[in-house]
């Protein structure tokens, strides 16, 4: 069926260009590396100074880009399936900023000597509160008024009570760091940051990937959806759980990387026909894609990486939501 | 009789007055705005002419005169706690708030500010300057023999090759030349990668740099204890500890270099001598 | 809950015993009506609005569960409760259409219609070709092959109905479940979509449809449940349920009741100044 080769073709086209973009972000970097040392120090099992560099600095970077670009993307079209709203995303409706919470208090506090999924594990329920405030706020409804307006208030609340946290801390430089926490970044990581979320994001991916069915029958609503044989409540359920397992990680080491959920996805959703199922894998590999390339882009404005991440993804964001409101202006009334 | 009793009372009166005005000429009641003027009042100043020093005056970590600052008036060198002491001298550092600064002198009062040196002549002239402001030329010119005298007798190798030497602070901060810092990198021997690196004063480099610069010596400087802070993962990263042609050291602690004075020395020895690794 | 029964009367299809929901809060919505559907029948809920006509289809269809009371289908010779099935099996045997259906995202009716094929497939199963067929199928007996690659969204609302019945037989249910199907469309439409469900209502197949035209309810249905106050107010042929009397005192109208030929005609004329409460 020629619907299926389409789709087929934009994994693989999806696929090319995440494996492109990772390699060009291992290339990127201040220090124009020997790859033949690379190899030669791999080969002989002993580092060299370029080694070193790609292994500890550079592998641990892109890494975190492509998996937490993967998640952004992944759970934006999951929410934005569940709640069946194209401005569903994680940084708008308050979560990616409840999960900074949840990561600062356990962060600046002392408590991630506590055990090595404490970080990750705050940053997941602190998005857990947060989409529970959202069912509470916007209910199941799919007005897009109210969402927007439980995000702004949960957004704005979670950004108080971490000034307030930072303010608080034992530590003279946590105030400073807000700006980490609210406009994110993925540079000066180690390995070990990335294996403590890896468990995460798998989790919380594959949990997500199970709901695709459920998101496909919520095209006719939740009532039609339980007709078709979907246990709504649990299914539910499920999926928040995924979306805050891998946004509450990615979020605790990287900070809130905002927009890639709300522009993935929609750029994505004609490429899949609006097939909400299609859509999450699709989303996952666009959004890596996208993160990747932004990074390769702080890396190239900025010789080093002192820009922070969040701000090329806010500058492609902003104004694409800007773009999104004015096309749906009389849609979203 | 009477007239030589006159002459007597005349002279002394005159004396008297003459060293009164000698004595108004010198401040008896100095108030101290910054960490650093608190350091040279303690170490310049008469202790009775002191009236205030700042809070940090007292913290071992970042005070050289830590241990001499006990039994002063402490501040947080606002204008509302000042003005009650009535001084008749305040000092601070330039970078104390402007407002501040003239608020106070339009309210009359003699401010003077001290500045930044960034080598060892400087330091030398604000050691002599402040000692004119509060009246005490003589200890300062002391001071500044006994510097110059420990410095010439530094027991420096000096090897032909100079060591290479960068240094990476919280927030991945290094120092580049124009700084205090570089003079007593190169007073110690070293050579400052940062300067080749074009760094000029404080400025933030990458990791990356730091590991391709390849530096003999590593100093680090962690400004908190614990880690949970971004500003120390910077100085945590592991590929810090791997870089196996490096030998990491602690920077020269805060105390030693917070503020210019004689303690400069200290520093430099410190940088030299000291063998400690950073990581405990 | 009743326990699996033999089943007496071979045509029994589905029965709903006693059925009550109650709300958080102490309001009742249904209090033990019951309902038995046969095979072959088109069976009607009328009633005023807030009567619980909605929400007895969605205790028979499964979509809720009663506080109390048992929907039993008959399964294979005896009577199950549903509430035994799995999700996935109730889903394969009863279709629930919602009032004011409509999708979500723009997606092609061909799509939207496949959609009700999931309960067919297994999770890591993509539409088969058997799927496929079950689709067109649907679009033919509804005619809406005309739209298979048009956006759903893009459709009058005629054509939405007709696409969204669509999507309800390609399940090939054994009952289909249908709230107000025909509310907001035209005259033409309507007859479509009633005479789609009396086609699907034959055999061993069965339909429950809500509706408030009383007249369509007379001429399609062959069986009438009329509601009144979350209770039944009382059941049977079109004949009897609708009388003069029993609509003054449930809707509160007088109406005027003609017969041509086999067909009834109920038209409301005026309100009635003391309308009675219960049934």
């Amino acid at each position: 069926m020629t619907v299926n080769h389409s789709y087929h073709g934009v994994l693989i086209g999806l696929l090319v260009a995440m494996i492109g973009s990772f390699f060009a972000d291992l290339l990127a970097g201040p220090v124009s590396l020997q790859w033949f040392n690379i190899w030669a120090a791999i080969i002989e099992n002993k580092a060299s100074l370029d080694s070193l560099i790609f292994f500890e600095i550079r592998l641990p970077r892109a890494i975190l880009a492509l998996l937490v670009g993967a998640t952004l993307g992944i759970s934006g079209a999951a929410l934005q399936g569940l709640l069946r709203n194209p401005l569903a995303e994680s940084g708008i409706i308050g979560v990616s900023n409840c999960a900074a919470l949840g990561a600062v208090l356990v962060f600046y506090f002392g408590f991630t000597q506590w055990a090595w999924f404490a970080l990750p594990l705050a940053g997941l329920l602190g998005a857990l509160v947060s989409v529970v405030l959202i069912f509470l706020l916007a209910g199941r409804s799919s007005s897009t008024v109210t969402l927007i307006l439980a995000g702004i208030a949960i957004n704005t609340i979670a950004g108080a009570l971490m000034a307030m946290a930072l303010n608080f801390a034992p530590n003279p430089y946590a105030m400073q760091e807000i700006v980490f926490w609210l406009l994110g970044s993925v540079a000066n990581r180690s390995v070990s940051d990335v294996l403590i979320i890896v468990p995460f994001i798998v989790f919380g991916g594959l949990l997500i990937l199970s709901c695709g069915r459920f998101l496909n029958a919520l095209t006719l609503g939740e009532e039609t959806a339980s007709s078709l044989g979907f246990n709504v409540q649990v299914l539910r359920w499920r999926l928040v759980v995924g979306v805050v397992a891998c946004v509450g990680a990615a979020v605790s080491v990287c900070g809130n990387i905002g927009f890639i959920g709300l522009v993935i996805p929609h750029l994505l959703r004609p490429l899949v026909r609006h097939d909400p199922q299609r859509l999450l894998s699709v989303s996952a590999m666009g959004g890596a894609v996208l993160l990747l390339l932004s990074d390769v882009a702080v890396q190239v404005l900025s010789s080093g990486g002192e820009l922070k991440l969040g701000v090329i993804t806010s500058l492609v964001g902003g104004p694409f939501f800007l773009y999104l409101i004015l096309k749906n202006r009389n849609v979203w009334g | 009789m009477r007239a030589i009793i006159l002459i007597k009372w005349a002279l002394v009166s005159l004396l008297s007055l003459t060293s009164c005005f000698a004595q108004a000429s010198v401040p008896q009641r100095i108030v101290s705005l910054s960490l650093c003027t608190d350091q040279l009042l303690l170490m310049l100043a008469p202790r009775q002419h002191i009236v205030s020093l700042t809070r940090g005056a007292v913290d071992p970590d970042l005070s050289y005169m830590a241990a001499e600052a006990n039994g002063f008036l402490l501040t947080g060198g606002n204008i509302e706690e000042v003005l009650p002491l009535n001084p008749d001298l305040i000092v601070g550092s330039a970078f104390a708030s402007r407002d501040a600064v003239h608020f106070l002198r339009q309210l009359g009062y003699p401010v003077k500010l001290i500045g930044l040196p960034v080598s060892i002549a400087e330091i030398r002239d604000l050691l002599l300057a402040f000692g004119e402001w509060v009246g005490s030329p003589e200890r300062a010119e002391q001071v500044v023999r006994k510097m110059d005298w420990q410095l010439a007798n530094l027991n420096l190798q000096q090897d032909r090759v100079k060591k290479t030497a960068l240094i990476y602070s919280s927030n991945g901060y290094t120092i580049g030349s124009g700084t205090l810092e570089n003079v007593m990198l190169n007073a110690a021997g070293f050579h400052n990668l940062a300067v080749d690196m074009g760094v000029v004063g404080f400025e933030q480099i990458t990791l990356e740099r730091v590991v391709a610069a390849q530096p003999a010596f590593l100093f680090i400087e962690n400004h908190i204890d614990n880690s949970d802070s971004l500003a120390s993962q910077y100085v945590n990263h592991p590929v810090l500890d791997k870089m196996l042609l490096s030998k990491q050291r602690e920077f020269i602690p805060s105390r030693l270099r917070a503020c210019a004075g004689p303690m400069v020395v200290e520093a430099i020895n410190y940088l030299s001598e000291n063998h400690h690794d950073s990581k405990p | 809950m009743g326990l699996s029964a033999v089943l007496n009367d071979e045509s029994l299809l589905l029965t709903g015993q006693q059925l009550t929901l109650s709300i958080t809060g102490g309001a009742t919505l249904l209090n033990a009506v019951s309902v038995t559907v046969n095979q072959g029948e088109l069976v009607g809920l009328i009633g005023p609005n807030g009567a619980g006509k909605s929400t007895l289809l969605k205790l028979l269809s499964g979509v809720d569960s009663p506080s109390k009371g048992c929907v039993s289908l008959a399964i294979s010779g005896s009577l199950e409760p549903i509430s035994a099935l799995s999700v996935r099996e109730r889903a394969q045997k009863m279709s629930y259409l919602v009032q004011g259906a409509k999708a979500y995202w723009p997606i092609e009716v061909e799509k939207m219609i496949a959609l009700g094929r999931l309960p067919f497939q297994k999770w890591w199963q993509q539409s088969s070709d058997y799927d496929q067929a079950k689709v067109i199928r649907a679009m033919q007996l509804t005619e809406t092959l005309i739209y298979r690659n048009r956006i759903v969204t893009t459709l009058s609302g005629g054509e939405q109905a007709l696409v969204m019945m669509a999507r309800v037989l390609a399940g090939e249910p054994e009952v289909i479940f249908a709230d107000e199907p025909v509310a907001t469309l035209d005259p033409y439409h309507q007859l479509h979509v009633m005479e789609l469900l009396r086609a699907h209502a034959k055999g061993e197949r069965a339909a429950v449809v809500v509706l408030h035209d009383l007249s369509l309810a007379a001429r399609f249905c062959d069986r009438i449940y009329l509601l009144n106050d979350g209770g039944l107010f009382c059941e049977g042929s079109p004949e009897v349920v609708l009388s003069q009397h029993n609509i003054a005192r449930v809707y509160g109208v007088d109406s005027q009741i003609t017969r041509v030929a086999q067909d009834l005609s109920v038209s409301p004329v005026a309100r009635l100044n003391n309308r009675q409460q219960g049934g």
